[in-house]
């Protein structure tokens, strides 16, 4: 289901992007790569948040249920 | 970058001081060598470069080696380390302005970034300047390779500044459409390329912000993309050469090849060696044995990948697979064709492996002798070569389907034309087999 949600997300980030307004600047060709980047900002931003707060939530179910998160095992040993 | 009593050295000049202090005082640098991510350096006095701020010598590599000589896994892992090393800076306050697979290098097995000047102060609010780079350095070959067909690799000998999302679009499967991520990163990253190549910016997307937390979720959505791309050597050439019973490679002969490959490099204590036709590294393995680097090339990349994984589960650090194909060695390319170097200009061995190998040259390439002798002896010091019989099944099927016009193809022939070259050393009948192994020694 989360995926599903998060595939939809995606989706509608990629073709949102919006129609500019003319400024004053010429582009050089990388412009195209600099816009779809900012244009996906609140998608990149957002997905990220989702993500580290379902690390944090399935922590906290493996905590109740005596498990150790997968990432955080890693982390640990690496430590050592 | 120049060059001073052999060693590489790189001048920093004023206009990277704030930076470079950065990079140091942050805790970035120390980090990035501990975990072998990025090449160590020291500070060196020298009077040659008036208008330096420093002089830096970063460690000294033997060999430079290309991303369209890698396997596919070398590439994919080059772009995790970059992404890693990316994630890092940016934790301590700096951000990599460049994130180009040149940079990258494999020391001891391991990627790691060399260009120590790439960092700079991260400003937040700006998307990453280098996204288009690392798109098109790493992700599009990687889906190319993965989709398409990974010889495809060999296209970022021509496109040195990345393979053009546009034509990585214009090739890939209507398939790879169905990876959300390369929906985006190439496909929808094309059309806006095209949609603002002659049109302005708006002044709505001029002014946004580019979050840090944005960039993070831009990194972590780039490195699931990267993960999302495999390739498995499958029904490629050499891939279970040793395996299969139909060659010559009998157990005892096998065995009594690789002991006396040892004690050939053994003799002559050779600390470079380069394996030609490596195949996945048999050989290359017993060279390294013996205590000395070796590169391990081939021509087929799934052989490339099987030595590669290989390298990695054992943490080998003394061999590095590469592609090369001898009928046309990597050329020298890019700015004056001198911004990449050939094969031939970045170094030589102490000794060539040439094992199996002189009749894929001789009889499908019909090159003669003499060339192939001229050839290793720019090459290496010495060269240990294996010379097969016309009547060796291996020969044979090499000439199945072709008119035998090879009279010259004699162990007589072959030694004469050699020895205009090379001194033999040795010659040593392979046991069980119709075959010699030779060590020579180039003639002054």
């Amino acid at each position: 289901m989360r995926k599903i949600v998060i595939n939809a997300l995606f989706f509608v980030s990629v073709y949102m992007l919006v129609v500019p307004q003319p400024a004053h600047a010429y582009l050089d060709p990388g412009t195209g790569s600099y816009i779809i980047q900012i244009v996906a900002a609140v998608f990149f931003g957002s997905l990220f948040a989702i993500k580290v707060w379902w690390r944090q939530i399935t922590l906290f179910v493996g905590r109740i249920f005596g498990r150790k998160d997968k990432n955080t095992e890693k982390d640990s040993s690496k430590k050592n | 970058m120049f060059t001073q009593n052999g060693s590489v050295l790189r001048q920093i000049n004023p206009i990277y001081k704030s930076d470079y202090d950065l990079l140091l005082s942050s805790g970035l640098y120390e980090e990035l060598v501990a975990e072998n991510l990025l090449v160590s350096h020291e500070e060196v006095k020298t009077h040659s470069q008036k208008d330096a701020w420093k002089v830096i010598k970063p460690q000294q590599l033997t060999f430079i080696s290309y991303p369209y000589e890698w396997a596919f896994s070398m590439l994919k892992d080059a772009a995790l380390v970059t992404l890693e090393i990316q994630k890092r800076a940016l934790a301590h306050g700096m951000s990599l302005k460049d994130a180009s697979a040149f940079n990258i290098q494999f020391l001891e097995g391991h990627p790691v970034l060399i260009d120590t000047l790439s960092f700079e102060k991260y400003e937040e609010g700006k998307p990453w300047i280098a996204y288009k780079q690392f798109v098109e350095h790493f992700i599009t070959p990687l889906a190319l390779m993965s989709y398409v067909d990974v010889r495809l690799n060999r296209m970022t000998a021509v496109y040195l500044d990345g393979i053009p999302v546009d034509l990585a679009a214009s090739m890939l499967p209507l398939k790879s459409r169905l990876n959300l991520r390369l929906l985006f990163h190439v496909f929808a990253h094309a059309s806006s390329q095209k949609k603002y190549s002659d049109k302005k910016i708006g002044k709505n997307i001029a002014s946004r912000k580019f979050s840090k937390r944005a960039l993070l979720g831009l990194l972590d959505n780039l490195e699931g993309a990267v993960k999302s791309l495999s390739w498995n050597p499958q029904g490629t050439e050499w891939e279970d050469y040793y395996e299969e019973d139909k060659n010559n490679y009998k157990s005892e002969s096998l065995k009594h090849k690789g002991e006396l490959v040892e004690s050939y490099l053994k003799s002559i204590k050779a600390k470079q060696v380069w394996d030609m036709g490596a195949n996945t590294g048999h050989f290359s393995k017993i060279a390294k044995s013996t205590g000395a680097s070796v590169l391990s090339f081939d021509i087929d990349f799934g052989a490339i990948e099987k030595n590669y994984r290989d390298i990695k589960k054992h943490s080998e650090k003394q061999m590095l697979p590469l592609f090369s194909d001898l009928t046309n060695p990597t050329p020298a390319v890019g700015w004056e064709n001198k911004e990449r170097l050939s094969l031939f200009e970045r170094g030589s061995a102490d000794c060539v492996l040439a094992l199996a190998f002189i009749h894929h040259l001789a009889i499908p390439h019909n090159i003669p002798f003499v060339y192939l002798a001229e050839t290793f002896s720019k090459m290496g010091t010495h060269l240990i070569v294996e010379f097969i019989e016309k009547d060796d099944s291996q020969v044979q099927i090499l000439l199945a389907n072709r008119k035998d016009i090879f009279d010259h193809f004699t162990k007589k022939d072959f030694e004469a034309e050699f020895e205009k070259f090379f001194k033999i050393m040795k010659a040593t009948p392979i046991k069980n087999s119709k075959r010699t192994l030779y060590l020579m020694q180039r003639k002054p």
